[in-house]
């Protein structure tokens, strides 16, 4: 299969000169296009950085992380934040909607920076496909943890990127609200032809990923 | 150190960013409180010294009081020192310049500040003392026991009789104090020749006194109220009563001047209130989570508001000292470079200063300083601390993702038409209308120190230097009459024989015409008649249809025609002289005056004043026509009583020196000159407006840490948001363009409400300073420049801040700010 991630040789430290930790150690992996992909691991073992690294949130120490055939971080920063709106998709743990604007408005929010006109159409049904058509009008401020979430991998998913990164989008639900959700986000990244790499420590969860890459103290300890 | 204070102490320590902007601004504060006071303080009392060292102590005077009334006075227990004076003649020199002759009793003498320097006080008839001033006037060297003969005219009343030589002997030379002293053209006679001129039944006294039961607690208002009683009791008309107000003012506690004081204080403290509060307010939002952990490991809500409490007293503590000690500085600079021009004169009233006094109140104004700059940051936290010891301990676990039930409950007002098209500007839009109250807060507070600036400046811009010389003189040039009454030596001076042989003639306008940069000359006319109802004579203008403009675009109240005017049955009076000599005079009033024609029939007639207007203070109040004035002019008289010159330009001295030299040989006409009025309003308006850019430019300061603060806040609470609009790919420039367009917003609102509520503010000011004559303010000007300064200087802030938040939030990765607040 072809791949869509390429990590090599990823290195990251954090905590200060005289004290440093390596959150992420000499990485090399490879995520397979429209895979479900889970990385798994305990806390601190290096996979939320590592997520962050694929997506140029952060940058490395060293290392390369190719999106397709583009090295990221050879990018520029508005290079780099043009190419996440238009080829990432993200998924927190506590969703970041902008408070301010309507559900409706958090999901065209990528293309309204790009300067793109919507498909009304395509969101309406991007909507109905998350469950939220009847709360598009609606702030984030008054819908339920759920409809939250849901409303972030619409978002993730509005300007059909080819790789979606969710940093432990259940994380803040309960465990029948976080099952539904993530398979959703499985069932839409399949529709629509995605890649979907998520962070759990959600073993029913991992259960029904496509593949899993298992992280401990910063390095790659298992791959199926 | 308890818990608590370790908290505040390390909270201040782990905000010092913050708590920077919020000592700037108590620094700020505390410095112009202390520089108010201290320099008020010593400004006074270098005046009061300067006062103490030479001018006159008397504190009541009362005119036209009879000897016997002048004794019951003298015995009144209200009364300490008194003495009479009385003005018994006058001799008049050239350029309109004289020498009075009083009779004075020694403690007169001695309140008026005068001193024998030599010889004795004149006792016989034919003794004089004289000042140096009066000797220099005219134009004699003299020593005692010296003969002179001198010319002067007896003064019955308020009139003048013939002139009249008599031979003195000079028994003293008197000394005034050091500034009036070549100024002083006083001439002392003896009782003697008082009781020859004047038979003693007809002679009025002008009584001087200093009242008794004086303590230092005394204030002003209390002796002006004992110096009206006594007045009161004696039968004295008020507009006999004079104060020595400087007196009064250098030596007792005047609570006019303390209300001043105040009045400004609390101008600074409200706009540092504003700040500090506004600072504070955000900051409380912010940390809503670290005050509910603290509730919920076991604090108390006393204990919360001690920490908030304490966290803006120490900030307090450090920053009020050091805007204090950095006032003491800028006071001693400032007062050395205000002093290096006149030192000699500073250090003759250096003894009238009393340095443990100035000392004591320096210390006061500086613990006065402190207590206010303490309450001002207690006022400011009371918000805060209530805010604090509401949190409850849910609000340290409470996370926005844990919440599974909508956290709001569903209603219209969270239901809004979404927008196809999220641009920058839709996005900063909508943060501002979610954070409201804030805006609003940031906006107001902006604007207060606005809106100051924009009254003063206009009280600036009113008191134009060239208004004030238009004021006074009306043309480059000016030339009016001397016109006097009952003058027995001086009768060509009767208005009545000035019309016969009037030197306003055609010839001179001509002659002024033909001078080489002189492009008009306008010739106004007057008629001088009695008012019965003032019992005063008083000049009635008649302005000439050439130059109708001069009357018709003065009209404040009313409407008229030019046309209508020329009857002479319809007059316009100056707003001000109805107000003050007329007394509450109103538009359809009728004013009746008796004018002497000179063929001994005086003429009653009555004008019906149809309008109002604002005309320059050297005219007089009643204006009409030159056409209607005709009639009453009479027949081959000539009535021009002002010709005003218009120049090519403001000034020139050839001009100048020609129109001197045509009218020089006339003793009856004087020369205004516009630039000199020009020249010496300048200089009190470049000083009045450099004092007011000092105070209203740190004022601004204290308000531009509230903008900062905002901004700064308002990048700090969002920067989870900004991190995650960053995320799904706002690029940094895209970032600068939301921040600016944030600020701007503020920008646009703050002028907005500077303009409007500050343009209404001082169009009120202007229209009291106007009606109270404050400042000679009269025509309403715009403040354009201020309002330019303060909008460059916000816009130029604005760009700096965002230019400089963008950057500083580009030092934190995408990560780290979405992580903020995980």
């Amino acid at each position: 299969m072809e791949t869509i991630v390429k990590v090599e040789n990823l290195i990251k430290y954090y905590g200060t000169k005289d004290n440093p930790v390596k959150a992420v150690d000499q990485i090399d992996l490879e995520i397979e296009r429209g895979l479900f992909t889970v990385i798994a691991g305990r806390s601190g073992s290096g996979k939320s950085t590592l997520l962050h690294l694929m997506g140029g949130l952060d940058r490395p120490d060293s290392g390369k992380v190719y999106i397709g055939e583009q090295d990221i971080f050879e990018l520029n920063r508005n290079e780099l934040a043009k190419f996440r709106r238009r080829k990432i998709g993200f998924v927190f743990q506590d969703f970041n909607l902008i408070p301010s604007l309507t559900v409706w408005e958090n999901i065209i929010l990528p293309m309204g920076l790009e300067g793109k006109n919507i498909d009304k159409t395509a969101i309406e049904k991007l909507l109905s496909n998350v469950g939220l058509s009847d709360k598009k009008d609606m702030l984030p401020d008054t819908l339920s943890g759920g409809q939250k979430q849901r409303c972030a991998i619409a978002r993730a998913m509005a300007a059909n990127p080819a790789i979606i990164l969710a940093d432990e989008p259940t994380g803040n639900l309960d465990s029948q609200t976080g099952l539904e959700i993530v398979t959703l986000l499985k069932q839409s990244v399949k529709n629509y032809g995605q890649t979907l790499v998520m962070i759990t420590h959600d073993k029913s969860i991992a259960r029904i990923a496509d593949s899993a890459i298992v992280i401990k103290d910063g390095k790659v300890v298992g791959r199926t | 150190m308890n818990m608590i204070q370790r908290i505040a102490k390390q909270n201040r320590k782990y905000y010092r960013k913050r708590n920077l902007l919020i000592g700037i601004a108590v620094f700020l504060a505390s410095f112009l409180i202390f520089t108010i006071l201290a320099i008020g303080v010593v400004f006074q009392q270098e005046q009061y010294a300067s006062i103490n060292a030479y001018n006159p102590n008397w504190q009541g005077w009362y005119k036209n009081v009879t000897k016997e009334i002048a004794g019951q006075l003298a015995d009144s227990p209200d009364t300490a020192e008194c003495g009479l004076l009385k003005q018994i003649a006058f001799t008049e020199l050239p350029d309109t310049k004289y020498v009075h002759y009083y009779y004075m009793t020694d403690e007169t003498v001695d309140m008026l500040r005068l001193k024998l320097a030599q010889g004795h006080m004149p006792e016989s008839e034919n003794e004089i003392a004289i000042t140096a001033g009066a000797a220099k006037r005219l134009g004699i060297s003299v020593k005692t026991g010296d003969s002179i003969s001198l010319s002067y005219q007896v003064l019955h009343g308020e009139k003048a009789g013939h002139s009249q030589q008599k031979d003195f002997v000079i028994s003293g030379i008197l000394k005034n104090n050091h500034d009036l002293d070549s100024e002083d053209n006083t001439i002392l006679v003896s009782e003697q020749l008082l009781e020859t001129e004047f038979n003693s039944k007809e002679i009025s006294y002008e009584f001087l006194f200093r009242i008794s039961r004086q303590n230092a607690s005394t204030s002003t208002v209390q002796i002006e109220n004992t110096i009206y009683n006594l007045a009161k009791e004696h039968q004295i008309p008020e507009d006999d009563v004079s104060i020595n107000s400087y007196n009064l003012a250098a030596n007792y506690t005047d609570p006019n001047v303390f209300l001043i004081i105040f009045a400004i204080i609390c101008v600074v403290a409200l706009a540092g209130v504003i700040t500090i509060y506004s600072i504070y307010y955000v900051r409380i939002n912010e940390r809503i989570q670290e005050f509910g952990r603290l509730r919920a490991i076991g604090m108390t809500t006393k204990e919360l508001r001690r920490i908030v409490f304490k966290e803006g007293i120490g900030i307090t503590t450090k920053a009020a000292p050091l805007g204090i000690f950095a006032g003491i500085i800028f006071e001693t600079i400032g007062m050395l470079v205000l002093h290096a021009k006149s030192w000699d004169i500073f250090r003759e009233i250096l003894p009238w200063i009393s340095v443990p006094n100035l000392v004591i109140s320096h210390i006061g104004a500086a613990v006065l300083s402190l207590g206010i700059t303490f309450l001002m940051m207690y006022i400011s936290l009371r918000k805060p601390m209530r805010i604090a010891e509401k949190i409850t301990e849910m609000e340290a676990i409470h996370y926005p993702a844990s919440n599974d039930k909508p956290k709001i409950i569903l209603s219209d007002k969270k239901l809004r038409k979404s927008s196809n098209r999220i641009r920058i500007s839709y996005l900063v839009k909508n943060h501002m209308k979610r954070s409201k109250v804030r805006s609003l807060l940031t906006i107001l507070s902006m604007s207060a120190t606005g809106i100051l600036v924009m009254v003063v400046a206009t009280v600036i811009s009113c008191t134009d230097a060239k208004l004030y010389a238009d004021d006074l003189c009306h043309g480059q040039y000016m030339i009016t009459e001397r016109i006097e009454f009952d003058n027995a030596e001086h009768p060509e001076r009767e208005w009545k024989n000035v019309i016969e042989n009037n030197p306003l003639t055609n010839d001179l306008l001509q002659k002024i015409k033909a001078i080489e940069g002189v492009k008009d000359v306008t010739a106004f006319d007057s008629i001088f008649a009695e008012i019965p109802e003032l019992s005063d004579i008083y000049e009635i203008m008649g302005v000439p249809e050439e130059n109708k403009a001069f009357l018709m675009d003065r009209i404040t109240q009313g409407t008229v025609t030019y046309e209508a005017l020329k009857s002479g049955e319809r007059v316009v009076v100056d707003e001000r002289a109805a107000r003050w000599s007329f007394h509450n005079l109103k538009v359809g009033d009728t004013i009746s005056y008796v004018v002497d024609q000179g063929d001994g029939l005086p003429l009653m007639k009555k004008a019906k004043v149809v309008a109002f207007g604002d005309f320059p203070i050297l005219f007089p109040g009643i204006f009409t026509a030159s056409e209607g004035l005709k009639n009453l002019c009479p027949d081959n008289a000539n009535c021009h009583s002002v010709y005003s010159v218009w120049g090519d330009e403001d000034y020139n001295i050839e001009t100048e020196k020609r129109i001197k030299a045509l009218i020089e040989q006339e003793p009856l006409l004087s020369l205004h000159i516009w630039q000199e009025n020009y020249e010496s309003e300048q200089s009190t308006d470049r000083g009045l407006t450099i004092i007011c850019c000092i105070f209203l430019g740190i004022l601004g300061s204290i308000c531009i840490m509230n903008m900062i603060n905002t901004m700064v806040s308002s990048v700090q609470q969002r920067k989870k948001e900004i991190g995650m609009l960053q995320a799904v790919g706002m690029t940094d420039k895209q970032l600068f363009h939301m921040l600016q367009f944030e600020g701007g917003l503020y920008i646009l609102g703050t002028l907005f409400t500077i303009i409007t509520i500050g343009t209404w503010l001082s169009i009120r000011t202007f229209i009291w300073a106007k009606g109270n004559g404050i400042l000679g303010i009269r025509i309403y000007r715009f403040p354009l420049t201020a309002v330019y300064i303060m909008a460059i200087t916000l816009i130029v802030l604005e760009i700096l801040l965002s230019a400089f938040l963008a950057r500083s939030v580009k030092k934190e990765t995408i990560i780290d700010r979405i992580r903020f607040y995980q």
